[in-house]
């Protein structure tokens, strides 16, 4: 083989390239940290870490939306307990009223009392989360209960908002959940609610119906059962809400940990060949400059 | 006689020295050729009544070319692959930054923003700032589309520009290798030397024109080549021909040589070389990245419109048809002027109720469907297989450069080996050339010395 000037002058700069590029490869891998900075460093793995990004985009997603439905679920849990203690207490004084034994006063004081059930179950009805009408259906700007007519201080009867619009969460892939109800599901259908069952029973206790008086209280107790049953899915709707936001942060963390394995540097592993590619580079310098310095004419007189 | 020899020699060892200085001279220049002095005897006299011939001395009879021609053939094709997949990698590398995945910046992030601004507006619907939100990622999104779409033309068209320079190129390349072949084919017939650095020039000159276009290249007896680009002559004797240019309805270049066009179809980057290289990644940019974009923003635009359509604004009574998005590809999309002036109108409500937020959910959820590729693939799945595809495209090209590296550097180590300089040889052969010089100027004195004997000393008897 016939080695000539050239030929070692650029093996020379060849290698030094190749030790160079090398150093530099391992730098930009350790400024950056990952392993993918192109998708041509792995066409593969940069799609599958996209993709696993996405998954995790979505995951925070769904579980943002998630909170959102729970915010509004236990707004919706508290408002229906109050309801239920309401109806108690309505229930408490038609017992006492139906009695018979009372004076004419304490009559007058249920009265009073019941009515004040009354304005209580129609802020209820008009309760708000984040300033929108729990049960308005759609029409959340505007209250679901409305207090009609008013006489010698007593109300005489209140509309419900027929607005059945559905409020949905979107809480998982292709799930949505229902998390509004109406006005007309939680005090009944308009006419037969259990609002206007109190102004009657109110009604019934001024005139001293007894028999009516037994009578509402049984419907009461109808509506007492119903709201109990909304309560109980209510909290069947969260407890469903933990199990989706639990299963969806499992997703989200595992997604993590393949993205960080798929992306991340193995930083020791990279630090190593750093090392060795700038001792190779050393080497090759050093080399470089013992081969080509000497030539024949440092021997010739 | 023996003076005469003894010149022969001096003159021949002066020349060697010569082409010694010439080698030296050129050691660092890359198109060089070594050239040797190829020293012979001159022809002997038969005398008679002596034994054998006598010798006359040493001439040098040619000074040779150290070259290769099958190195140099080997070296232009791959030198021609190499240039292909040089510009090929250069161009989709280039892509790549233009979408700048993996990053946080890229266009998935916009896109998963997008999708997101419309849940929070599903979820707040009475809500202005969301809404504005919306909005803000709507033009985020059309900006990064028209932008990627904007440096994907750019590229586009800078390669039309190049492409042409090159072409220009090719056609000066040529026009130089016709006048050196009537050069060269002048001095080997005027004087039957070899014209070896005009040879130099000529080859360098072919290199070049090979890492821009595949050509192959015949040698004629007078020392003429003949230069063709895929079977079609450029150059042959002195006459050159020009490469030209014209582009089809279709937007690809096509290229002729007096009116023969080179190699259409299929493989447009068969033609080779860098240009070779340029019409296949202009074709590809044409053909699948700008389409894609533009079919995905197109997409994009039509389903996020009919859904946005079909719903009501914040405080609109009737019903009214609202885009959107404005454009129809990836060059023009933009949130439409009405929606940014009114954000408002954003129609995140099917029943024109406030706290009906299905509509925007209904956008939002657009993300789920599968309706493109034929009802195969969601807009974020093919966004990814965008991205993918021109992740492999480019990491192969990258392989395809870097094995033509290799070759190529084999090759030109391996023509360095035969045609290049070695300076220790040369100082060698400077010392042999002297010596031998040296000698033949003493043995000039030694005969001069005995002529002076036979002249001027011999037969002193007779003054």
């Amino acid at each position: 083989m016939r080695v000539t000037t050239n030929l070692m002058v650029n093996n020379l700069l060849h290698d030094l390239g190749q030790a160079s590029r090398r150093l530099e490869q391992g730098e930009r891998k350790i400024a950056s940290l990952r392993r993918i900075n192109k998708p041509s460093d792995d066409p593969g793995g940069a799609v599958a870490a996209l993709r696993l990004k996405n998954t995790i985009a979505e995951a925070e997603r769904y579980i943002s939306n998630i909170d959102s439905a729970e915010t509004w679920l236990r707004d919706t849990e508290s408002c229906l307990s109050n309801l239920t203690m309401l109806l108690n207490s309505a229930m408490q004084n038609a017992t006492r009223a139906a009695s018979g034994v009372l004076p004419q006063s304490s009559m007058e004081a249920i009265a009073q009392d019941l009515d004040q059930l009354v304005r209580e179950a129609v802020s209820l009805a008009n309760q708000t989360h984040q300033q929108r009408s729990l049960f308005g259906g759609h029409s959340t700007d505007k209250p679901p209960a409305e207090i009609t007519a008013e006489a010698d201080g007593f109300v005489r009867s209140v509309t419900l908002s027929q607005d059945t619009g559905e409020i949905t969460r979107h809480i998982g892939p292709n799930t949505l959940m229902s998390v509004n109800y109406t006005a007309e599901s939680v005090f009944g259908t308009q006419g037969q609610d259990l609002i206007s069952g109190i102004i009657s029973l109110r009604d019934a206790v001024t005139n001293q119906d007894y028999d009516s008086v037994k009578q509402i209280r049984d419907d009461l107790e109808r509506h007492h059962a119903r709201v109990i049953s909304l309560t109980t899915e209510v909290g069947a709707k969260v407890n469903r809400l933990y199990a989706g936001k639990e299963r969806l942060e499992i997703a989200r963390v595992e997604s993590m940990e393949l993205l960080s394995r798929l992306e991340d540097l193995d930083l020791a592993g990279a630090t190593v060949e750093l090392y060795a590619a700038e001792n190779a580079y050393r080497v090759a310098l050093a080399m470089g400059a013992r081969v080509i310095m000497p030539t024949l004419m440092d021997y010739l007189r | 006689m023996g003076l005469e020899i003894a010149l022969r020699g001096l003159r021949a060892q002066q020349q060697a020295l010569n082409v010694t200085a010439h080698n030296v001279a050129n050691a660092s220049n890359p198109g060089y050729t070594r050239q040797e002095a190829r020293l012979e005897a001159t022809s002997a006299l038969s005398a008679p009544g002596m034994a054998g011939q006598i010798g006359t001395g040493v001439s040098v009879q040619q000074v040779v070319r150290m070259r290769d021609a099958f190195l140099d053939e080997q070296l232009r094709n791959e030198m021609s692959s190499f240039s292909r997949y040089n510009a090929l990698y250069m161009g989709l590398s280039e892509i790549e930054t233009f979408f700048s995945e993996p990053h946080e910046h890229g266009l998935r992030t916009v896109l998963t923003k997008f999708w997101n601004s419309f849940q929070d507006v599903a979820n707040d619907p009475e809500s202005d700032a969301f809404r504005r939100t919306a909005i803000q990622s709507g033009e985020a999104l059309a900006d990064a589309l028209r932008h990627a779409r904007q440096q994907l033309s750019g590229l586009y068209s800078s390669l039309a520009s190049k492409i042409t320079e090159r072409v220009s190129q090719v056609n000066q390349i040529a026009q130089q290798i016709a006048d050196l072949n009537r050069q060269i084919a002048s001095v080997a017939a005027a004087r039957g030397d070899q014209p070896n650095d005009l040879r130099d020039k000529r080859d360098v000159l072919i290199d070049t024109l090979s890492s821009l276009a595949k050509v192959s290249v015949t040698e004629d007896e007078t020392g003429q080549v003949r230069v063709t680009i895929s079977q079609v002559a450029l150059v042959s004797a002195h006459n050159a021909r020009q490469v030209e240019v014209t582009e089809t309805a279709s937007g690809d270049f096509v290229f002729s040589i007096a009116g023969r066009e080179l190699l259409q179809g299929a493989d447009i980057g068969a033609l080779g070389g860098e240009m070779g290289g340029m019409l296949e990644l202009r074709r590809t940019i044409r053909d699948v990245y700008i389409q894609d974009l533009d079919q995905l923003a197109s997409h994009i635009i039509s389903s996020v419109n009919a859904a946005h359509r079909m719903g009501y604004g914040l405080g609109d009574a009737v019903h009214v048809e609202r885009d959107f998005f404005s454009g129809t590809d990836a060059a023009t999309i933009r949130v439409s002027a009405d929606l940014v002036q009114n954000p408002s109108k954003l129609a995140a409500s099917r029943t024109g109720l406030p706290g009906d937020g299905s509509g925007a959910l209904e956008i939002a959820r657009l993300k789920e469907l599968t309706l493109m590729r034929g009802g195969t693939v969601s807009i974020d799945d093919f966004m990814l297989g965008m991205i993918g595809r021109l992740g492999v495209e480019s990491q192969a090209a990258m392989r395809f450069r870097d094995n033509q590296t290799l070759l190529l550097n084999e090759i030109k180590a391996h023509k360095e080996m035969v045609q290049g300089v070695s300076l220790d040889e040369e100082m060698t052969n400077m010392v042999r050339f002297q010596h031998a010089y040296n000698a033949c100027a003493r043995l000039m004195t030694a005969l001069d010395e005995m002529l002076d004997q036979l002249i001027n000393r011999t037969g002193i008897a007779g003054r």
